[in-house]
């Protein structure tokens, strides 16, 4: 684990926080449905930041973990980190996020996340981390301004640019998948959905890896 | 190389690099703590028509070599450039083309020398002594929404409609705080009303 190690996991505020995504998240925006925000901090200066908020469709999301209550999940909406950290460090910060989330707010049963297999990765952080993997759905709702590089997606578009439908045909989409992942804090919790092995992401050919389409075998394979 | 005297050397006005406070501090302790440095890289000249030397390479190494007192610089002289050399050594000295890998600098350096050195580490400065690990979130079943109804004037609703509609329209809208709210003309409302409470403070 090396240096990972000595990373220190504190709550900051969402302004600095915003800043850090905007500068070091790939996509370059915030999510404003985060509240919580947490910092990693290596040799006294901020390297990462763990963004956690409500999900924007919350209704259709609870009923994923049987009997959750309206305040009982949180997602994990945004996670960045720049070069600086080592190896291992995002599962780590992770890992100290969800103890610090189990202190204070006892209350939250389990943690959701998505990774973006269009552009980002397959959730390899969050594997390690002990989620499971419950969904691995055809990013449909992802498109891309070829101009500025701009990405939107459906959800966030429709919410906040109701006017501009012309705006969005004009785009691209986006070729690849999203990957849903759950962290159950309370381990007597049901998830209500099958959780799915993670061969699945290599059979329906969601491999990404920092922005490159590959399988986990053909990564495995490379680490031998 | 050839070695002159500090007075027959002149900064070089076009030189478009400047130093900040902190780091020209970095500069004078890094000169004096090790001077050999400057015979292995010594400032780079032209000779200029009054026969002095014009600096093309380490302006701000010359400024720090003043102020430590120093009576003699070594330099090398490169008169036989074309002005256009001259004007692409100035940029050319001075950009990195090379990238640090952050990985290894954590890891296998000493960061406090890095910084005294004059590297900028990476990271946002942020003393994470002054922050805590505690936070209070919302519990029970609740759905933190509530609607509100208000009795307004034709013209108050129209002007209401469009302050919404025209604040939809703006990138702070695409970051307002929803907190978990999907109704667009409540968020669209709060922002106007935060934006009216930020211009009273």
């Amino acid at each position: 684990m090396g240096r990972a190690k000595e990373i220190i996991v504190k709550v900051i505020p969402a302004k600095i926080a915003n800043e850090f995504v905007k500068k070091h998240h790939y996509s370059g925006k915030v999510v404003p449905n985060s509240t919580l925000h947490f910092g990693a901090f290596l040799d006294n200066k901020l390297h990462g930041v763990l963004s956690y908020g409500a999900s924007m469709d919350k209704r259709k999301i609870l009923p994923l973990v049987e009997n959750t209550k309206w305040n009982e999940m949180l997602e994990l909406n945004r996670m960045a980190f720049d070069d600086y950290l080592p190896k291992n460090s995002e599962s780590r910060c992770i890992s100290i996020s969800i103890k610090l989330i189990k202190q204070n707010a006892p209350h939250i049963k389990w943690i959701l996340s998505y990774s973006d297999g269009t552009q980002c990765g397959d959730g390899t952080i969050y594997r390690a981390s002990g989620f499971y993997l419950t969904g691995v759905k055809n990013n449909t709702g992802q498109r891309i301004d070829l101009k500025t590089g701009e990405v939107f997606s459906q959800v966030t578009f429709s919410a906040h640019r109701p006017n501009q439908k012309d705006y969005w045909k004009t785009l691209q989409k986006l070729d690849g998948f999203q990957l849903r992942y759950i962290y159950l804090i309370d381990k007597s919790c049901k998830i209500t959905v099958p959780i799915l092995p993670f061969s699945k992401i290599d059979e329906l050919g969601a491999g990404m890896y920092k922005g490159k389409k590959i399988s986990l075998i053909e990564r495995n394979r490379a680490q031998q | 190389m050839i070695k002159v005297k500090i007075t027959d050397i002149k900064t070089n006005p076009n030189n478009p690099r400047i130093i900040r406070d902190e780091k020209y501090k970095k500069l004078l302790k890094s000169i004096e703590e090790f001077p050999d440095m400057l015979n292995k890289r010594p400032i780079v000249a032209f000779t200029d028509k009054d026969g002095k030397y014009v600096v093309l390479g380490g302006n701000m190494r010359l400024k720090a070599l003043k102020e430590l007192k120093y009576k003699e610089v070594p330099i090398i002289v490169a008169n036989e450039w074309t002005e256009e050399q001259k004007h692409e050594f100035l940029i050319k000295d001075n950009v990195g083309f090379g990238e640090w890998d952050w990985d290894i600098l954590a890891n296998e350096w000493d960061t406090e020398k890095l910084e005294d050195w004059g590297l900028d580490i990476i990271g946002f400065d942020l003393d994470a002594d002054e922050l805590g690990t505690e936070f209070s979130l919302p519990d029970g079943d609740k759905a933190p929404f509530q609607q509100m109804t208000f009795t307004l004037a034709d013209e108050q609703a129209e002007q209401i409609k469009n302050a919404i509609a025209d604040i939809k329209e703006t990138e702070e809208y695409k970051y307002c705080e929803t907190m978990g709210n999907e109704n667009t003309n409540g968020n669209a409302l709060y922002l106007i009303i935060m934006q009216w409470a930020e211009q009273r403070k």
